[in-house]
């Protein structure tokens, strides 16, 4: 096949046109292989081109932004430790280092992730598959929080704290969890007495009976707003009788039912 | 002289099935507006009213339902109290969402503004529908403590108040909650910022569980009331994730949908 542009009818020889036809070719071959589509347009268009890291991970805001976020949530987390089991400079120290460490493992697995999904194409659906699948790691990482359960920072606290230590902190989240399951049971009475009319005394009985049964040991994610119904399917029946009237008590009862499965999924 | 001719020839045949489309366009937009003109007469003589209605209807009977089911719980009513009570019935309800609102301020002006030739101010349905909401709440409020004597008015109005203490209470604890997820509230702290919540969550209905849903989203707390968290605040103040959601109708009607907590107690 002869290629007829302007250079290559400019060649005297046939052998040299073939020459340089192929130059050609190879040229066209090696930039399409350097250059994806998605990166041609960004360069050709001018446009800045879209982070999957920033849509998926950062909630639209730039990694620095971000970052210095994330930070002040650890240094408040730190802060609180240090301040609920007064810790001493050397210990401080020590789960200083440990969080640094947390946060820069997490952003080392973000720079493997970013280097991974460079170049995605966001407008096709399966480039958004496969950054999905390599962001989800860092989501959920994310969401149990970067001084979680299973973070270096747990692990340093736990062998740091001394015995005292430990126990105020411990009773320390005790509080915090046993505050915040309150919330939720009063916050979801409200709910139910807007469907089922309680008196001042039947919603402080209710609220009492509720809050006697403890803290569940644990809670999956994405369960706590339902944490007030998982309560209510904890009570017994005579205990709903005792508070209630009958109609009262069979509204009580459906809804009871209607949250059955939830309680499955909790351990106390 | 061939060359115009083939050139005129040929534009003629290119421009022919435009104009023979053209044509067939014009008998299509007539055929449509037709149709049209068909649909908006229907709609004419079976005005769609009654579909906005339902959902102010839907919000106005629980809240009939949940207010009769108070006082009678909060009250000994007798035979006679107990009927007039339960003459608060859906046709009761939609012969008050039928009565005009009482024109206020605005209206006068808009009036004024309409004799002297200007133009009818535009519909604003959402508006209107809350304002036709909290009417009818306070008509049936009346109606509720005209039936009473002045004793049981006081009880019931008692347990009213103490209800609306205890759904402020709750709104402002669940809202320190979830700041707590994210900024570690001192048992001091969330004392502090309760009261001061509670005040400001007054008759704001909010759809807390969106918090605990999304939990990269915080609520959207004034920053003079986050002031008691010190240091802290700054770190609420950078988020942008900040938002207020209400229980508007939608919601509260959905609600009700997908827990199957209907008005069951009358």
């Amino acid at each position: 096949m002869i290629i007829h542009t302007p250079i290559l009818s400019r060649c005297r020889s046939g052998k040299a046109r073939s020459s340089l036809a192929r130059q050609l070719l190879w040229l066209v071959f090696a930039l399409s292989a350097a250059c994806s589509p998605v990166r041609a347009q960004f360069a050709v268009f001018g446009i800045q081109e879209q982070d999957v890291l920033s849509m998926y991970l950062y909630n639209g805001q730039n990694e620095a932004t971000y970052r210095k976020q994330l930070e002040q949530r650890c240094q408040l987390r730190f802060d609180q430790i240090v301040e609920v089991a007064e810790l001493d400079a050397s210990k401080q120290e020590k789960l200083s280092l440990a969080m640094q460490g947390d946060i820069n493992r997490f952003y080392r697995h973000v720079g493997l992730v970013r280097k991974k999904t460079v170049g995605l194409n966001i407008q096709d659906q399966n480039d958004m598959q496969k950054a999905w699948q390599e962001i989800q790691p860092l989501q959920e990482r994310l969401s149990k929080g970067l001084l979680g359960d299973d973070s270096l920072f747990e692990k340093v606290l736990d062998s740091t704290l001394s015995s005292d230590q430990n126990e105020a902190y411990r009773t320390f989240l005790a509080q915090r969890s046993a505050a915040r399951n309150e919330a939720i049971i009063k916050a979801t009475i409200a709910d139910l007495d807007r469907h089922v009319p309680m008196l001042a005394k039947q919603r402080d009985e209710l609220l009492a009976a509720m809050t006697k049964l403890g803290t569940p040991k644990t809670l999956p994610q994405g369960y706590e707003a339902y944490l007030g119904y998982i309560y209510l399917t904890k009570l017994d029946s005579a205990t709903i009788d005792q508070i209630f009237d009958k109609s009262q008590a069979a509204a009580i009862k459906k809804t009871q039912k209607q949250y059955e499965g939830y309680k499955r999924a909790v351990k106390w | 002289m061939r060359t115009p001719v083939t050139l005129i020839a040929t534009i003629f045949l290119l421009i022919a099935p435009a104009i023979l489309r053209g044509q067939d366009f014009v008998q299509v937009v007539e055929v449509v507006e037709e149709e049209v003109q068909d649909l908006e007469a229907l709609f004419d003589e079976a005005p769609i009213a009654g579909v906005a209605e339902q959902p102010q209807m839907a919000i106005l009977q629980q809240y009939v339902i949940v207010e009769c089911g108070l006082v009678r719980r909060a009250c000994e009513l007798s035979p006679e109290q107990a009927q007039k009570l339960a003459t608060l019935t859906p046709a009761w309800i939609k012969e008050q969402l039928a009565q005009p609102a009482a024109a206020g301020q605005n209206g006068l002006f808009q009036g004024i503004g309409r004799f002297l030739g200007g133009r009818a101010p535009a519909a604003q349905p959402q508006a209107d529908g809350q304002a036709n909401i909290r009417r009818v709440t306070k008509a049936v409020d009346k109606f509720i403590e005209a039936a009473l004597t002045p004793d049981q008015a006081k009880t019931y109005l008692a347990e009213k108040d103490a209800r609306e203490k205890f759904r402020q209470e709750a709104t402002a604890s669940v809202l320190v909650a979830s700041i707590d997820q994210e900024i570690y509230v001192k048992a001091e702290q969330r004392q502090q910022l309760i009261p001061q919540i509670a005040k400001w969550v007054e008759n704001k209905n909010l759809y807390w569980q969106f918090y605990f849903q999304n939990q990269s989203y915080i609520p959207s707390i004034p920053d003079s009331i986050l002031q008691e968290l010190g240091r802290q605040t700054s770190a609420i103040a950078q988020r942008p994730q900040r938002i207020q959601l209400r229980n508007g109708p939608c919601q509260s009607a959905l609600a009700v949908g997908r827990n199957g907590r209907k008005s069951i107690l009358r």
